[in-house]
């Protein structure tokens, strides 16, 4: 690959948490150890054995617009203003979009599937759907719609990554998004995934997941050219792998293999052997906090126990493609800021998930370096390496 | 380093199996014809006949999988049996799989609902809901083939068969993989036909790519796989590749003929080729108002009396799946050495006058061809092959 760096200029997002007040507010509230999920309102709960979900309130739908386009613009809009480009100013054939989303226009479709409509026929649109959004800002390059389940977001900043290093574009907008639906609410909960109670990552009583909705997108640029126009610089993408478990369609390798293959192909690729701090998938259901638990003492040894590892999903729940576009949001943050936020809910110690998870309370640290990681159906893994502008 | 196709696989509605396909394409052979799943729609359709996937596919893990998943792994099975790495002793977290799909499971995805709405939630299935996730596919045939390397799955319309190429190339080339397995499937749906007829993009009975009535296309389904290699490693497995790969370049999304003509530029400039060295088109064109933007398009980079062909009037219109299946045809064409024929279109739309549209056998001397693929909204997606 050319030896070209890819730095992140812009960030824009929408997560039940701060209902699209920008990233500032985002994060304050999320160093604050506030948290979203409450009871489902959007569709009647009452049927299922959980009525736990985080949802985005307040938030107003345009006219003619989906709920699922409606979170995308409000990121991707957030996103372009933070960065501070001009479309109009650059070429923009160059300029391309990578989402990664589960279920799309799920949420919006549900009417239609209920009636029998023709057009509940949802999933094939998805793209164009993401054409339609990047044409109203003016990118006109390569617009790529991934779906590798509740990695998409991770995977979707990962290709567009790879996309800038191969010098296929310039600039890629990346993220990913999705809505809360009953779909998703009953499939998770037929495969007993909902927690009833409260989502405790890595907590010896962790009983499973809160669905939730949003979106994020991350401004991608090479660096010489943001350089060249004085933009800020949140961070530098250094590595970004996906694997495959291949080992079951819905639960994770219990030994978290294909998660350590994705990590140490990250970290080669960045040419690390370590980090300051690791963004995990952290749903809060049994299998997937142990494996991810696994996973790092693999790769880091010793090592795994010095390093602080959070989930951001006891706070926002699991927004499922959008989760690691807003995780590697919060990894920028993290960063900027020199603080962690913490892992909420997390009160009894599961002496095999024994790292340091940051318990309630967030902290301040010198962080130049951080790794994102995701998971989900299918034995999807992915990983991506963060450091600092600096570094 | 030059890439190759070292194995394919598919099950099309023309025919299951790669030597079945490759008689239908060379004899021009249709798939299309009465709907026999949806005989209430009035449509014709391109279905998938003779498929037994429990014959093909032994193991039982899969016998309850999605029907988009099952034409899936059998093309897969077929490529890697193929390219010589089925069941064999290669390292596979060293291999790839990257799948394009555009409505995936939508037969269990209605499924799902219809439990759900009808009988409410104690009554989904979780296989129901596992199964019909777009990635399923993906999901499974990693499963079924042990493929632990990079995992990807994209979705769009006809572009993503060569979004797919596209990625698979980056990674072989990028040295993350030795091998990838690019795949592209799509079941028929009453849905699907009943949304495309709703947007007025369906024909109804006959499907005629390049016909100035633009009358529209009939939907098909199935599922076309390759294996990319460098070509360097599939010489040293003694494998004879079908043909090399390029360039895969996604195009442009601007509204507009610009856009195509923009990216069949670059797939060329990408290929290191120029446009009088393409020998031949495999176009996307299958009977919608597509084609006239793609004839525009195309037209503007090419030069008179160039042969451009399209399969999709044996197909049907299964978007990626139907668009990996021509960059296969594109591809056996140039291994044969004969030029992709035409079934009677009638009367070709005038954006297509540069184009030789034969309908009848010719030799030709083939040496690189294009593919082209071209969506509702103008986005566009290239690659070019060359005869090894």
């Amino acid at each position: 690959m050319k030896n070209i760096e890819v730095v992140v200029t812009g960030m824009g997002l929408i997560t039940p948490l701060e209902c699209g007040a920008g990233t500032e507010e985002f994060w304050r509230l999320l160093i604050e150890g506030r948290g979203a999920v409450n009871r489902v309102s959007l569709f009647d709960a009452s049927p299922y054995s959980s009525d736990l979900a985080a949802e985005i309130r307040g938030v107003v739908i345009k006219p003619g617009r989906s709920r699922w386009a409606s979170f995308l613009e409000t990121a991707l809009g957030g996103a372009i203003k933070d960065s501070g480009l001009r479309l109009d100013e650059i070429d923009s054939s160059r300029v391309g979009m990578v989402l990664g989303t589960v279920l799309g226009t799920i949420f919006d479709k549900e009417a239609a599937w209920r009636s029998g409509s023709a057009a509940g026929v949802s999933q094939g649109g998805l793209h164009l759907e993401a054409v339609n959004l990047a044409g109203l800002y003016g990118i006109h390059g390569p617009i790529t719609t991934v779906s590798t389940a509740c990695s998409s977001g991770t995977d979707a900043i990962g290709l567009a990554y790879r996309a800038i290093k191969a010098g296929h574009v310039d600039v890629v907008f990346a993220g990913g998004g999705d809505t809360l639906s009953e779909m998703a609410y009953s499939g998770f909960s037929s495969l007993h995934a909902l927690t009833d109670t409260v989502v405790r990552p890595f907590d010896a009583t962790r009983n499973g997941l809160a669905p939730s909705e949003g979106a994020a997108f991350l401004v991608l640029e090479e660096r010489g050219r943001v350089e060249e126009r004085g933009a800020r610089i949140y961070g530098v993408i250094r590595g970004y792998a996906s694997s495959a478990d291949a080992v079951h369609m819905t639960a994770p390798d219990r030994e978290g293999r294909g998660l350590t293959r994705a990590i140490r192909a990250a970290l080669k690729e960045a040419s690390k052997e370590s980090v300051d701090y690791i963004s995990a998938h952290g749903t809060g259901t049994p299998y997937n906090d142990l494996m991810e638990t696994k996973a790092i003492k693999k790769v880091f040894g010793k090592g795994a126990y010095g390093l602080p590892v959070n989930s951001l999903k006891a706070a926002l729940g699991h927004s499922f493609g959008a989760a690691g576009a807003i995780e590697a949001a919060a990894c920028l943050m993290t960063m900027s800021t020199g603080s962690i936020a913490p892992t909420l809910n997390l009160e009894s110690m599961d002496p095999e998930c024994d790292l340091d998870y940051v318990p309630d309370i967030g902290r301040q640290a010198c962080v130049k370096s951080t790794l994102s990681i995701s998971a989900g159906f299918g034995g999807q893994n992915a990983a991506i390496l963060f450091t600092s502008p600096g570094s | 380093m030059r890439v190759v196709i070292s194995g394919i696989g598919l099950v099309t509605p023309a025919g299951v199996g790669k030597e079945c396909f490759e008689e239908a394409v060379f004899d021009a052979h249709s798939g299309i014809g009465p709907s026999s799943r949806f005989p209430d729609s009035g449509f014709a359709s391109a279905e998938v006949k003779g498929f037994d996937f429990a014959n093909v596919f032994a193991d039982r893990r899969f016998r309850r999988s999605a029907t988009v998943t099952r034409y899936g792994l059998c093309a897969v099975k077929e490529s890697l049996e193929d390219a010589g790495l089925f069941n064999t002793e290669y390292n596979l977290e060293r291999a790839g799989l990257v799948v394009g799909v555009t409505h995936g499971a939508i037969g269990m995805t209605c499924d799902f609902h219809e439990d759900l709405v009808r009988e409410g939630p104690e009554s989904v299935s979780p296989a129901l809901f596992s199964d019909s996730v777009l990635n399923a596919p993906t999901g499974n045939t990693s499963l079924a083939f042990a493929i632990r390397g990079p995992s990807h799955t994209i979705i769009g319309g006809p572009t993503v068969g060569i979004q797919a190429l596209s990625l698979a190339l980056s990674l072989i080339k990028e040295g993350a993989v030795d091998f990838v397995v690019v795949l592209s499937c799509e079941e028929l749906s009453e849905r699907v036909i009943e949304a495309y007829k709703k947007f007025r993009l369906t024909s109804g009975t006959e499907m005629r790519p390049f016909n100035m009535e633009h009358a529209g296309f009939l939907c098909g389904e199935g599922a076309a796989a390759l294996v990319l290699e460098s070509h360097e490693r599939a010489l040293s497995r003694g494998v004879t590749p079908v043909a090399e790969v390029c360039s895969a370049v996604v195009g442009g999304s601007e509204s507009s003929v610009e856009s195509i003509e923009r990216g069949a530029r670059r797939a060329l400039k990408a290929a290191g080729v120029e446009a009088a060295d393409i020998s031949a088109v495999t176009a996307c064109a299958n009977g919608s108002k597509m084609d006239a933007h793609e004839g525009v398009g195309l037209g503007r980079v090419f030069a008179h009396s160039l042969p451009v062909s399209s399969i999709k009037q044996l197909t049907g219109e299964s978007f990626g799946a139907s668009t990996l299946m021509s960059v296969i045809a594109s591809a056996l064409s140039l291994k044969r050495n004969r030029v992709l024929l035409n079934r009677d279109f009638g009367q070709a739309g005038p954006e297509w006058s540069w184009a030789s549209l034969r309908v009848r056998s010719a030799s030709t001397d083939l040496t690189s061809t294009l593919v082209s693929s071209v969506g509702l909204l103008n986005e566009a997606a290239f690659t070019v092959l060359k005869r090894l």
